[in-house]
């Protein structure tokens, strides 16, 4: 049976992840609740706090006390969930590691103002992803990074392409390097478009 | 006369900014942050146009006392800010370490990626006052997510917090180029570590005077093509971010 680690499941989607997870016979860890004993297939990272204050601009000033707890939740707890469960993935065939970012986190793509918390914070994240890609990819670690598009998508129907995106293997050819989507580190969202950091 | 202010100006490109802003007749308001080094001091005596400040960026106090000090001794007016404190370094936070010192992480985004924000939102009104209006970040290759290669090590906060800088740079370009501000992103190389004494380190290749006297360039002159925000390198490599 495979087995999948869930960081929370606090908001609609984390709860359908679970759901969905379940019905397709996953056995499902989540952080806090009922941790693995042995190894962990696929680990998902649902950290992804969006502050409803984060709207300062840096005309109007940053506001220092939201920076600090969008920090600690993007970026210093998914550092030390990582570090406790990467033992439990080693132990697996499988490896996969999962994290939800935005698309308006892009450097390149985002044409916002504000948004200061969410953004660096995430933008921090993705070099991150980047680094474990470095440092993991020989050992059999694949990666997925995922914007679930809350203001568009379902919470319903961005776990479902969740699945799906965190479950399924990537284009590959003939195992030509060359040829294998696997290769590179990516951030897709759930319509499926792939976005650049 | 034009000013510019320079963060992190004790040593290395910080204190070769100094000078290389002073010989082109600039007022220098160099921040001065280690107790240990007296080079900038060195400097102030036949340069009676190099002011010091006190300067600790990882504070909102500082940042704002330093915009204060810089308002009365210009009248209110700033034409450049660099940006250039950091703080690196092995900080025991590996992914493959026991142990990751995880808050090690928010110590450098407070230095790296929030302080050139409080520098920039506190010495608006001065700069608004400019025609230059310049705002020039030190940044790095490795904050450069496309082009990330390495496995880092122990140092993982630096490239992160590089990389939240450039996504703050690119927050505040949004704002602020379409109100006349320019922008730079420069990434300087592996330099030579300058010891309290002014000696250089053997390590490295390049000198930081060599670097500044190209970073001043490049952040003195004006480019055709403004509207973009792009890193450059102290070859005038063009980088990805």
């Amino acid at each position: 049976m495979k087995s999948v680690l869930i960081t929370a499941q606090k908001n609609a989607f984390d709860k359908h992840l679970v759901s969905v997870f379940a019905r397709e016979g996953y056995e499902v860890f989540v952080s806090g609740v009922n941790e693995p004993t042995k190894k962990i297939d696929i680990y998902i990272d649902v950290s992804n706090k969006r502050d409803k204050a984060d709207t300062f601009s840096i005309r109007s000033g940053i506001d220092e006390k939201v920076i600090r707890r969008v920090y600690n939740a993007n970026v210093i707890k998914p550092m030390k969930l990582l570090e406790k469960y990467l033992p439990f993935l080693d132990k697996s065939k499988d490896k996969r590691l999962c994290f939800l970012s935005g698309i308006d986190a892009s450097i390149n793509e985002t044409r916002d103002k504000t948004g200061y918390a969410y953004k660096t914070s995430k933008a921090a994240m993705h070099n991150l992803f980047m680094i474990a890609w470095n440092t993991l990819e020989a050992d059999g670690y694949t990666f997925r990074v995922y914007d679930p598009l809350s203001d568009e998508v379902s919470a319903k129907a961005a776990a479902e392409g969740a699945f799906t995106y965190f479950t399924l293997r990537r284009g590959t050819e003939n195992d030509d390097p060359l040829r294998n989507d696997e290769n590179r580190l990516v951030m897709r969202d759930a319509l499926g478009r792939e976005h650049c950091w | 006369m034009k000013s510019v202010i320079i963060t992190g100006a004790d040593r290395g490109l910080g204190l070769s900014l100094c000078r290389e802003y002073l010989s082109r007749d600039y007022t220098v308001f160099a921040g001065k942050f280690l107790k240990d080094y007296t080079l900038l001091e060195d400097l102030q005596k036949t340069n009676k146009n190099l002011h010091i400040i006190w300067l600790d960026v990882s504070k909102k106090q500082s940042c704002n006392d330093a915009a204060a000090y810089v308002s009365k001794i210009t009248k209110g007016k700033l034409d450049v800010l660099i940006s250039n404190a950091a703080l690196m370094g092995k900080v025991n936070c590996a992914l493959r370490e026991p142990d990751m010192q995880a808050r090690q992480a928010f110590r450098s985004y407070n230095v790296n990626a929030l302080g050139p924000v409080r520098m920039v939102e506190l010495f608006l009104p001065l700069l608004d006052k400019s025609k230059t209006k310049r705002l020039c970040f030190v940044s790095s290759e490795v904050s450069c997510i496309n082009l990330m290669k390495k496995r880092i090590g122990n140092s993982l906060p630096y490239p992160m917090s590089k990389s939240s800088m450039n996504m703050a740079v690119r927050l505040m370009y949004n704002e602020l180029y379409p109100e006349g501000y320019t922008f730079r992103l420069y990434h300087p190389g592996w330099m030579k570590r300058v010891a309290p004494d002014g000696s250089r380190s053997e390590e490295a290749m390049y000198d930081p005077d060599f670097i500044a006297e190209h970073a001043a360039k490049y952040f003195e002159a004006n480019r055709k093509d403004e509207q973009r925000l792009v890193m450059y390198d102290f070859k005038s490599n063009e980088w990805p971010f």
